[in-house]
């Protein structure tokens, strides 16, 4: 009966269900600087504030458009949420890793390993989407990144692709949150949430052929759906030879291992998932081959 | 096109490669992925629009260090980015060059904004070439 229901009040029990109550989220806008941006936009007026759970991560608040500042147009700062920075983090790559980002428009995951990385190493981005590849490419070239292969390939299609990976970040298209669109209980239905989560498990399988006997997949998304977070790491782990290992992550939950009765992998727990509240929702999962 | 920029600005680059009309210095690590046909590899250079080569903004920075700027205020520093020219009184500093000379135009925090054509008239200074606003006009 509950598939029936694709109102706001369906999915604010089914989140109560899980373990939170509704509370209006604050986001504040955020930056992945240098710390010659930081100082540069600080003399500009503008507040500036670490955020406690980032090693690059600032909140900002000034009197004019972030995105046409001379700092934003040299590549200076990338204006990427706070909660959105974390997979990269969890992925770890180091300088001589040869990383895959399988869904990479627009970039701001592609920009942020390659300054983890030093500018070393290899990174392949993938974007399937011809409509999204400009703003790929732009990004990447706006941020001078020297270490990324960029491809127009669906990770789907890509098993003759004849190279394997140390580390792949698959950031999955999802349903999104309502915390970052407003008009999102509008737009979803539980309906739509399965056809994401179907897809989602056709980028894992895909994944999992690319990468390398000891490797590592952080798998992410923006949703705060089970179906495409908790119950997909579920069937990952039951169909593949993978396991979880911990994010290191503190900010957020624990994954849910109890999803409306359903008892999944114990393992689950290790993932976290993180509330809307000053960031918008997150769900990060570790995997090792 | 990209030859006469870099060496015009005292640059020497190798392992330039083209990509369609972009060009990018690629490595010996990512070389291996060319031959599947990518859409972007190493660091992006510049590319060339009609018969002009424009710079990136690695290229710009690259090359910042040359003599041949002008440094302008806060108020020169927006025009530009907007794809104006620069003006006599927006200009704090001269750099070397001659009227016809191509010139890197910088803020005074040394940011590279793009380059000109050193004019040199009553009103004006450099004329613009490229600008680095031209990323959010693009995308807009």
């Amino acid at each position: 009966m509950d598939r029936e229901l694709s109102t706001r009040k369906f999915f604010l029990d089914r989140y109560e269900r899980l373990g939170w109550k509704f509370s209006e989220p604050k986001i504040r806008e955020c930056i992945r600087a240098f710390p010659d941006a930081v100082d540069s936009l600080r003399k500009r007026g503008c507040v500036i504030e670490r955020v406690p759970f980032l090693k690059s991560g600032y909140w900002v608040s000034c009197d004019f458009a972030l995105g046409t500042s001379v700092e934003h147009l040299a590549g200076m700062f990338y204006i990427q949420e706070a909660a959105s920075q974390l997979p990269v983090i969890v992925l770890d790559p180091k300088n001589n890793d040869v990383v895959l980002d399988a869904c990479a428009s627009p970039g701001s995951k592609t920009t942020q390993l390659s300054d983890v990385m030093h500018g070393e190493g290899t990174i392949v981005a993938f974007e399937s989407k011809q409509s999204r590849m400009f703003r790929l490419l732009n990004n990447l070239d706006r941020m001078g990144t020297r270490n990324v292969v960029c491809f127009c390939a669906d990770l789907r299609k890509a098993p003759g692709f004849g190279f394997k990976f140390d580390k792949i970040l698959l950031d999955a298209p999802c349903s999104g949150n309502f915390a970052s669109d407003l008009n999102w209980f509008k737009k979803r239905n539980y309906k739509g949430i399965l056809k994401c989560a179907d897809v989602q498990k056709q980028l894992l399988a895909s994944a999992f052929n690319l990468l390398n006997e000891g490797g590592v997949l952080v798998y992410s998304t923006c949703s705060l759906e089970p179906e495409e977070n908790e119950l997909n790491v579920d069937w990952f782990l039951r169909n593949y030879s993978v396991k979880l290992s911990t994010t290191n992550l503190t900010i957020g939950v624990q994954g849910v291992t109890n999803v409306f009765g359903k008892r999944i992998n114990r393992s689950v727990s290790l993932c976290r998932r993180i509330w809307p509240g000053q960031s918008q929702g997150f769900f990060v999962a570790r995997f090792v081959k | 096109m990209i030859d006469e920029f870099i060496s015009y600005f005292g640059l020497h680059l190798d392992h330039i490669t083209k990509l369609e009309n972009r060009f990018y210095l690629v490595n010996h690590a990512q070389m291996r992925f060319k031959a599947k046909k990518p859409l972007a590899i190493g660091l992006f250079l510049g590319f060339s629009r009609k018969k002009t080569f424009i710079p990136s903004n690695s290229l710009l920075s690259m090359v910042s260090n040359t003599g041949r700027k002008v440094v302008v205020n806060a108020q020169g520093e927006w025009l530009f980015v907007c794809g104006r020219d620069v003006f006599k009184d927006s200009v704090l500093k001269f750099g070397v060059g001659s009227p016809g000379d191509f010139v890197l135009v910088v803020n005074e925090r040394n940011v590279c904004l793009g380059y000109g054509e050193l004019v040199l008239d009553n009103r004006l200074a450099v004329r613009n070439v490229y600008d680095i606003g031209d990323y959010f006009r693009r995308e807009h």
